[in-house]
């Protein structure tokens, strides 16, 4: 049997199909299927592969995406200083770390509600604390300021301030570009 | 028509999953809000989420990694040894305190003191970075 006789065979069965066959088998297969070019994604058997679900899926996860991070990013973070909140840290004789700074809160609002424990000018509120801090800053551009970044500097408000207010004032050192910021361990 | 279905019920997992993480990490309270704000947005390291629960101004308690306790020493005590757990299992670690702007100091000192003597000492030595919650703007 030779390679005409095969396909004269194939093309007899499509034409005729077994009673046994399903019925859409027979729709879905034109009597000429085998001499028509194939032009489509169709597999043999009448099968295609309908990607408009898949896309609208993805636009949707996609959209999901993006509206969870922008809600990730509303949440923002100040850094605190730990270090020297415990006890059992080993101390280097040599280490001739700097005293920290204090600054105490008050909640009071008829007097000054924020006191730096040293002989520097009082701010009267957190920008003027801010501007205080930044002047007397060491670095390139300040040669003759008095205390590196790293100088630890000590938050103490006092137990009726409000976290806000105490948080408002750890911002404030924080911009003044100070980089080891604490909160004092309540008395 | 299958694959659809399949795709479906796959979005749904997921959706629960991560409504379900990010409820058990970020408690919905009012955090501070300074102006200009020095904060920086959370990067990409470990991270152990302390929050201060919050009821009629008062603190209620304490949630970390999903569980609550109480507002009592005992409470403080058992968050903080969580932390310490926590901080072993990963060193690099980052703990976020969250807390409702409200709240006096009073409330939220303690967990920074106890939580992070806590973590300090568990990480035997190497810093232990402590993040405060703040938000740009609006309620989380």
């Amino acid at each position: 049997m030779n390679e005409q006789a095969v396909l004269e065979a194939l093309v007899r069965m499509r034409r005729e199909p077994s009673p046994d066959a399903p019925a859409t088998d027979a729709v879905l297969t034109p009597p000429n299927a085998l001499d028509a070019p194939r032009m489509t994604t169709r597999g043999p058997r009448g099968m295609g592969m309908n990607l408009t679900p898949l896309i609208d899926v993805t636009f949707l996860i996609l959209v999901f995406f993006v509206c969870t991070a922008q809600v990730l990013e509303r949440e923002t973070l100040l850094r605190a200083d730990l270090s020297e909140q415990v006890g059992s840290v080993a101390v280097d004789a040599l280490d001739l770390e700097e005293p920290p700074l204090r600054i105490e809160i008050r909640a009071s609002s008829g007097r000054r509600t924020i006191a730096i424990v040293a002989p520097l000018p009082q701010p009267s509120d957190a920008a003027d604390l801010t501007n205080v801090l930044a002047s007397r800053r060491y670095g390139p551009e300040n040669p003759g300021g008095l205390f590196a970044a790293d100088q630890p500097i000590e938050l103490a408000p006092a137990a009726d301030v409000s976290w806000e207010r105490a948080v408002e004032i750890f911002n404030a050192v924080t911009r003044a570009g100070y980089t080891r910021v604490r909160f004092a361990s309540p008395s | 028509m299958a694959p659809l279905i399949d795709m479906a019920l796959l979005l749904i997992v997921f959706f629960v999953l991560v409504s379900q993480l990010g409820a058990s990490d970020r408690v919905r309270m009012r955090l501070p809000q300074p102006t200009p704000s020095a904060a920086r947005p959370p990067g990409r390291e470990p991270r152990g989420v302390v929050n201060v629960m919050v009821q009629d101004g008062r603190i209620a308690g304490w949630r970390f990694a999903g569980q609550d306790h109480g507002a009592d020493a005992a409470g403080l005590q058992a968050v903080a040894e969580a932390v310490a757990a926590a901080v072993r299992a990963q060193p690099t670690m980052e703990l976020h305190l969250r807390a409702d702007a409200g709240l006096p100091y009073a409330d939220v000192a303690p967990a920074i003191d106890v939580i992070g003597r806590a973590a300090v000492r568990a990480a035997d030595g190497k810093p232990v970075r402590l993040r405060v919650a703040v938000q740009p703007g609006g309620e989380t």
